[in-house]
Formats: C-alpha cells, sequence, structure tokens
C-alpha cells in the first residue's frame, strides 16, 4: 500500500529523465582517456665571480666528444675529443693547452697525436705543440686529438681550459 | 455417492503420478550447457623517460651528472656568463600497447615569469606531438643565461619543474 503511494507521487516524466541521467551517468563514468604526466625538473645557477689564477683572453675553445667506449688493456673507459682553438688573443708561435680534470676521477692516460708532450701533474693537463703546428696566427683555428682513458665511466667536466696562458671561451658540443 | 468419490480419488492421484513422472523423466533428461570465458585487458599504458644526456654547453657545466626516473628528469647546471647555455637531450618511450599523443607542455612559461628573468628555459616539445606505441622521442630542454644581461643578479639560481601530459590517441 505504501509503495504503492509513493510511486503514485512520481510522474512518468520523473522516471523516464532519472533512467536518461542514469544511463549518461554510466556512459561517462566508463568513457575516459588514459593519461599520465612525466616532469623535468631543471635548476641553473649563475656562476658569477668565477676565481680563477688565470686572465681571461678572447680566444675560444670547442671541445667535441667524437667517441667513448669500454677498454680492455688496460681495463677502463676511454673517451676522444678533438679540441678546437680559435685564436682571437695574438699570433703564436707555439701554442700551448692546459686544463683541470676534477681529481676525483681516476686517470689511466691521456694521449694527442698533435702534441709534442702531454703532461698531467696535479689535476691539470699540459699540452704542448709540436713544431710543425705550433704556430697559430690571431684569427685563425686549429684542432687537435685527445683521448683519455680512465678507470671507470664517469662525467669528465674538464674545465678551466687556457690557450697560452689566458682563459678560453669553452663550449662543449655534443 | 462413495464409489464416485474414490474414483476421483483413484483418477486424482493417478495424474499427481503422472506429473511427478513427467518432472522427474524431465529432470532427467534435461542437461546443463556452460560457456566458460575469461576476458583479459590486453592492453598496456606506459609512457616513460629512459634517457637524459647533455647536449651542447656553451659557457656552462653540470653541477651533477643529470639522472632520471620513469616519471622525473633532472639537471642541475652552471652557467658561467651571459650568453652561456647549456641543452639536454631527453628521451621519452611509449613502451605501452595504446598510441599516445602530448596533450600538453606545462611550467614553461611559469619558470621564465620567474625570477631571474635573465634565466630562460625552452624545449621544442609541441602539443599534439604524436608518441605512438614502441616509439621513443627525443627532447631538447635548453637553458640559457641572457646574452645581453649586463648585471649579475640577486637571485643567482632559478629552478623549473617542465610537466610534459600524455594522453591516449584516437
Amino acid at each position: 500500500m505504501r509503495r504503492n503511494k509513493i510511486l503514485e507521487k512520481i510522474s512518468l516524466k520523473t522516471i523516464v529523465f532519472i533512467l536518461i541521467a542514469v544511463f549518461f551517468l554510466t556512459i561517462s563514468v566508463g568513457y575516459s582517456y588514459l593519461k599520465t604526466q612525466v616532469s623535468i625538473s631543471g635548476k641553473a645557477t649563475i656562476l658569477a665571480n668565477k676565481e680563477s689564477d688565470y686572465p681571461q683572453g678572447d680566444s675560444i675553445c670547442d671541445v667535441k666528444l667524437v667517441n667513448e667506449g669500454e677498454q680492455s688493456e688496460p681495463e677502463g673507459y676511454f673517451y676522444q675529443y678533438n679540441v678546437t682553438i680559435t685564436n682571437l688573443d695574438e699570433d703564436v708561435t707555439s701554442w700551448e693547452i692546459e686544463f683541470d680534470i676534477p681529481n676525483s676521477i681516476d686517470v689511466i692516460s691521456i694521449k694527442s697525436s698533435d702534441a709534442s708532450s702531454v703532461i698531467f701533474e696535479n689535476g691539470r693537463v699540459y699540452l704542448r705543440a709540436q713544431s710543425l703546428n705550433g704556430y697559430v696566427s690571431k684569427g685563425n683555428s686549429f684542432e687537435i686529438g685527445l683521448q683519455i682513458a680512465v678507470s671507470k665511466q664517469c662525467n669528465l667536466n674538464m674545465d678551466n681550459f687556457t690557450f697560452c696562458g689566458k682563459l678560453v671561451t669553452l663550449n662543449r658540443i655534443s | 455417492m462413495s464409489t464416485r468419490k474414490s474414483n476421483k480419488n483413484i483418477i486424482l492421484l493417478i495424474l499427481l503420478l503422472v506429473i511427478v513422472g513427467m518432472a522427474v523423466g524431465y529432470a532427467a533428461l534435461s542437461q546443463t550447457l556452460t560457456i566458460s570465458g575469461t576476458a583479459n585487458i590486453a592492453a598496456e599504458w606506459k609512457i616513460l623517460f629512459t634517457e637524459i644526456e647533455e647536449g651542447t654547453m656553451k659557457g656552462a657545466s653540470s653541477k651533477t651528472a643529470p639522472s632520471y626516473t620513469a616519471t622525473t628528469a633532472t639537471f642541475d647546471v652552471n652557467l658561467l656568463y651571459p650568453g652561456a647555455s647549456a641543452q639536454y637531450k631527453i628521451t621519452v618511450a611509449n613502451q605501452g600497447t595504446v598510441n599516445a599523443f602530448l596533450k600538453s607542455v606545462d611550467g614553461i612559461d611559469t619558470a621564465n615569469a620567474a625570477s631571474p628573468t635573465d634565466i630562460k628555459y625552452t624545449i621544442d616539445a609541441a602539443p599534439d606531438d604524436k608518441l605512438n606505441s614502441g616509439d621513443t622521442k627525443v627532447y631538447t630542454v635548453t637553458v640559457q643565461w641572457d646574452a645581453n644581461s649586463t648585471t649579475i643578479p640577486e637571485t643567482k639560481t632559478k629552478t623549473a619543474t617542465i610537466t610534459l601530459n600524455y594522453e591516449q590517441a584516437e
């Protein structure tokens, strides 16, 4: 009796409306796109007034990694670079290139067939020109090859590059 | 009278027995057929980072080696002079079976509006970039110290969180 009274109060229109609403609700719940978010978190710091023992010059040094990989004898990992110097200071008769390698890196060897001597001392690498390739006039560029072998793959953060005693603008190209 | 009544009872009893007999016979002949099936959702939704590495660094050096997880790629870079710039190449892979597309890229405008405004972030990702199942995409994030800066800003560090929003493709 009570149920019949309730049903009598609800009109047919109301029932139809409820049914349609439930129908669309079911469709919307079932019909949803797959989504995902991935984030890139970056931090950049302006390092002003970085102190160096060397005066700033105008020359530019481009360091390009051309090859890397495991080596077996001696066991370790090697990096091969092309180092290009654009001389914007003054004519030089025998170039000198120097740079730092972090002390935390275990260096096995450093070689360059374009240099007459390669010295690695106290975390700094000293490259000296050969007699045939030492002259570089202002405005000209030259390139040398560089091979660095380390005990394990790492981030070789070479820094503090100088050309004939003056700091260069360093570009790492990959 | 009593004979008629007993005849009726007998007929009723016989009919009852017939009905019971039919029910038993019907049950004996009936058999249940069962269809058993299992439905599995074979589709897989899997979008993730698979690599981050340094690109061209001009007057810039990574303070720590860039790293990544499935959902976050991270870098920390020092910029040495106005005009210095650092690039990081980030690989996104669709290792699922559902095609996807880049719905939106968020966070760049917010980051660039924040101080110091001399440091700008850019990314070469664009909405609607497709990333189909099995594909990878390499995006380059560039952070640069404005070459026209003439002063060192008071705030020297700027962070950015760039979000790539992927949705399933139609």
